[in-house]
């Protein structure tokens, strides 16, 4: 099992390819959250920009990969009464020997066609940090932020400049 | 709240210029820690991809904003047998909505006159996330490699293409 999970860590495209594989199902179907924390470093944090659960307060909140994966996890593959897929649009990638940050954009779709129909229901950016360590990729913080009527993503991180 | 405060926090800019110009110094001249520690986030962090002072082993190494303070921070101040100044030879940034990433290339000096003379003591790439929030922008996460003789910094992050 591992050595197949290392496969998916061995360049930056494979893991963050991974990421976003390992989110997609069906409404109800198990997703593989060992691979999906895998991808993280046992330090990582993931960041969201968003209303806060507790609040509806903007504000960064703070998440290990665990907390993510038995929180909005557990509800994207039990409670979510849509599937859920997600693809990149866009990548911008700056790498300096064991260290990297990566700029994705990324669409989400509540179903294989609405994915094959082009018809998105949200946009992200992510900016992901990331190292090369013991012969692999690893993720070090994942930070992102939703696409919204007062900030539409520009052309640029949709790849059409 | 002192008004230098606010102001080195008010664009992408000011906030990665005052990173480099708080750690600026003469041998034993007192840095403004408390400053510093302003341009972070509560939950900001600090990730040097270095040799491990423990051991000397290469890996990222996660520090609170009070870890790096107390150890290379205090190093800076009252350790180093040289003065130690830094700026930003070159920068990308990515934007979007309230979020930033920029890759900075950093390099340091060991008096105020190398530095008019551009006599570099060392290099290497910072890797920030930051964050627009409560109208001010936040460090998030700050990572780091040193250029090595192994590793050299491309032209591209040195402003030369």
């Amino acid at each position: 099992m591992k050595r197949e999970y290392l496969e998916k860590v061995k360049t930056i495209d494979g893991t963050i390819d991974t990421l976003y594989e390992c989110l997609a199902g069906e409404s109800g179907e198990p997703r593989n959250w060992e691979l999906y924390r895998f991808l993280y470093h046992p330090n990582s944090k993931m960041i969201r920009y968003e209303e806060d659960f507790t609040d509806g307060e903007f504000r960064p909140q703070y998440m290990s990969p665990y907390d993510f994966t038995s929180s909005i996890g557990k509800y994207m593959e039990k409670i979510k009464k849509t599937g859920f897929y997600e693809r990149e649009i866009h990548k911008i990638k700056k790498v300096f020997g064991p260290i990297a940050h990566v700029w994705s954009t990324c669409e989400s779709f509540g179903s294989k066609e609405d994915m094959e129909n082009d018809n998105p229901y949200v946009r992200n950016v992510h900016s992901i940090q990331m190292a090369y360590y013991q012969d692999r990729w690893w993720i070090i913080n994942l930070f992102w932020y939703r696409e919204t009527e007062e900030f539409p993503i520009p052309n640029e991180f949709l790849g059409l400049d | 709240m002192e008004d230098k405060y606010l102001k080195s926090v008010e664009s992408i800019d000011s906030i990665i210029d005052t990173n480099y110009i708080i750690l600026g110094g003469e041998q034993g001249e007192p840095r403004d820690w408390e400053l510093y520690k302003f341009l972070f986030h509560p939950d900001g962090r600090l990730i040097r991809y270095e040799k491990s002072l423990t051991d000397g082993v290469l890996r990222p190494q996660f520090l609170t904003v009070d870890d790096y303070i107390n150890t290379t921070g205090k190093w800076l101040d009252s350790g180093r047998k040289s003065a130690f100044y830094e700026n930003e030879a070159h920068k990308e940034v990515h934007a979007f909505g309230n979020i930033a990433q920029v890759f900075s290339t950093y390099q340091s000096f060991n008096s105020k006159e190398e530095m008019a003379e551009n006599k570099i003591h060392a290099r290497g790439i910072n890797s920030f996330q930051l964050l627009f929030d409560e109208d001010r922008w936040w460090i998030l996460n700050l990572f780091w490699a040193r250029e090595t003789p192994e590793l050299p910094i491309p032209d591209k992050f040195l402003g030369k293409l």
